[in-house]
């Protein structure tokens, strides 16, 4: 079997066992926002659709065993809606790298519980680095290869810490009330009870009142802040970022973390000139606008659930900062 | 939790789904056959739903809205349905209605002639939820004629009885030499109707086939996967239509014995379970 050229779309969970469902990308980079949205544009063409190719996790094993793929450089989390796009369009504006932002078939493989709830630790250990390995062909010559996770994901922080140990990896957050505006404004569907098992973000079913979702929303981000929390104290490999940094930071404080050099500074400055969502547009801080637009129940709902956690971020992120040549590894 | 009156359904009889079965009835087919023979040929009428086959499909009523043999159409509401003047030159078929014990709508034979074909389609208003089903009693068919729900043969044979949910993708292909023939009975789903099913599903292992043309196609993929260069050529025909003859083509071409509508209903099944993927859950 060759599987050169292509990439898993998606996982189905079948009776006989999970499958996994490539399709040819050929030489095409991942330069979508959303990782989703390649696949999205794959499938207008007829051909994806009756050509996706089916395989066993055995069999994506096998192959990735074979060909490694690019390294894994780095494993960016984040609390949503808070400049994790645009820090990946600009890592993705080094043709040697490659940025898969939040693959769908990583997520399958990060919550297969759900559906094998039996699965050893050291399988599912095996088929997060094979995802990685299939996710990260090169596919134009690249040479690297960076994760952005969803959301809910670093609550699987220590099975991905097992699966790539050493891998550098940041947390980025935003003032809540910034997130949450944004959240109010076009709710993500897994801020939706319901729409994503709320296991994932380690919700419980009796943790909400169904007429109060931006109390639900809420308490899922702040169990997200503190599962970041729990991360960096557990891990020194990584490092806290908050969205004023950028687009700096990728220049500064994270190049040498993401193994970056010098001369990739302009690129990457270049790339952070456009909107990351919305290309033809232009990137501009929004804090302000976004402020304004919070209302004292949005800010009463922060105050309660958030923002003594984003305190705490800010503290660690601080003593980081401090401590900034101990970073430098 | 997000619907609570969905809990109140749960002993609906509307909440039951199954995609087909084969249901413990058996009918003498020859004598069904002597009756359907005895009709008049001028007694058909060319089915109403023209853009959903090739080549000819006739009908008769049994039963009918206006009482009338011509009136083949299946909707309405149950109290308005009666039996036609035929009903009652044909005791036989009429014996058939009367073994199934549920309001009945439009009762029809309707005849697939041969070498025609109903294009695959699904009729979304005819499912068990909305409390509505559709059996079907095979009065002459053949070996040569290709009954396909989702992507599985189904071999319905002469004298049998079947439920089939139509709400999913089915084609029919006539490939024999003779008009093929179905008794089928609208209704509505009662207590009866309900314990038949569970009945059916329980005791009868209904057993389904490869269509023809499938085992072909798979074998073609594999191949497809293999060639670089073909994978170019049917890339660049973008578009269904383009896309689909290309495929067909080079199937022809190698020899691998599928047609358009294998590769129609395959394609659309892929596309379904592209969209209907749950990325969250």
């Amino acid at each position: 079997m060759n599987l050169s050229g292509w990439i898993p779309a998606r996982v189905a969970w079948r009776s006989e066992g999970p499958e996994v469902e490539w399709t040819l990308l050929g030489r095409q980079r991942l330069l979508d926002p959303f990782y989703e949205q390649t696949m999205q544009q794959q499938m207008v063409n007829p051909f994806h659709q009756l050509f996706r190719r089916d395989t066993s996790m055995e069999e994506m094993v096998a192959w990735t065993e074979a060909h490694p793929g690019a390294p894994l450089r780095g494993i960016i989390f984040h609390m949503s809606r808070c400049g994790s796009t645009l820090l990946c369009r600009q890592l993705g504006a080094l043709e040697r790298n490659i940025v898969a932002s939040e693959p769908a078939p990583m997520d399958a493989m990060l919550r297969a519980q759900l559906h094998l709830p039996e699965l050893p630790r050291e399988v599912q250990v095996s088929w997060l680095r094979a995802m990685a390995g299939a996710l990260g062909q090169p596919r134009s010559g690249e040479e690297a290869f960076y994760l952005k996770t969803d959301c809910w994901h670093i609550h699987q922080f220590d099975l991905l810490r097992e699966a790539f140990p050493g891998v550098p990896w940041i947390f980025l957050y935003r003032d809540p009330v910034e997130v949450m505006v944004s959240q109010a404004r076009i709710p993500a569907a897994w801020t939706v009870p319901g729409m994503l098992h709320p296991s994932a973000l380690q919700m419980e079913r009796s943790d909400w009142d169904p007429t109060q979702t931006d109390v639900y929303r809420a308490r899922a981000i702040a169990n997200i802040c503190a599962g970041a929390l729990r991360a960096v104290q557990s891990d020194p490999r990584g490092l806290l970022v908050n969205y004023t940094e950028l687009p700096e930071a990728m220049c500064g404080r994270l190049r040498e973390h993401f193994s970056l050099c010098e001369q990739d500074v302009p690129a990457m400055r270049q790339a952070a000139q456009r909107d990351a969502k919305e290309p033809s547009m232009t990137f501009t801080r929004d804090a302000q606008a976004k402020q304004a637009e919070a209302t004292p129940r949005l800010r009463a709902v922060v105050a309660e659930h958030l923002q003594s956690l984003y305190e705490r971020l800010e503290a660690e992120r601080q003593a980081q900062m401090e401590a900034g040549a101990a970073v430098s590894v | 939790m997000l619907n609570p009156s969905k809990g109140a359904q749960e002993n609906d009889l509307a909440a039951i789904t199954i995609p087909w079965t084969r249901l413990p009835l058996r009918f003498d087919a020859g004598l069904l056959r002597a009756e359907v023979q005895a009709i008049a040929e001028a007694a058909w009428v060319p089915h109403f739903n023209q853009a959903d086959y090739e080549g000819r499909w006739s009908s008769v009523a049994l039963r009918s809205k206006s009482g009338r043999v011509d009136d083949i159409t299946a909707q309405g509401s149950i109290e308005e349905f009666r039996d036609t003047p035929l009903a009652a030159q044909c005791p036989h078929l009429q014996a058939v209605m009367a073994a199934f014990a549920f309001p009945q709508k439009s009762v029809r034979l309707l005849r697939l002639h041969a070498g025609s074909r109903v294009r695959e389609h699904r009729d979304a208003d005819l499912g068990l939820a909305d409390g509505e089903l559709r059996i079907h009693v095979p009065v002459v068919t053949s070996e040569q004629v290709e009954f396909v729900v989702a992507n599985r043969r189904l071999m319905l044979r002469e004298g049998e009885a079947w439920y089939i949910d139509f709400s999913q993708p089915h084609r029919i292909d006539n490939r024999g030499a003779s008009d093929r023939i179905h008794l089928i009975l609208d209704g509505t789903l009662n207590e009866w109707a309900a314990a038949l099913l569970q009945r059916s599903v329980e005791e009868i292992v209904t057993e389904t086939f490869e269509p023809a043309g499938a085992a072909g196609f798979r074998v073609f993929r594999e191949m497809v996967f293999e060639d670089l260069q073909l994978q170019e050529e049917m890339l660049r025909a973008a578009e269904r239509p383009r896309f689909l003859q290309a495929v067909v083509a080079a199937g022809a071409e190698r020899g691998y014995g599928f047609g358009m509508a294998e590769v129609e209903s395959i394609l659309n099944q892929r596309r379904r379970e592209w969209m209907e993927r749950s990325v969250g859950a």
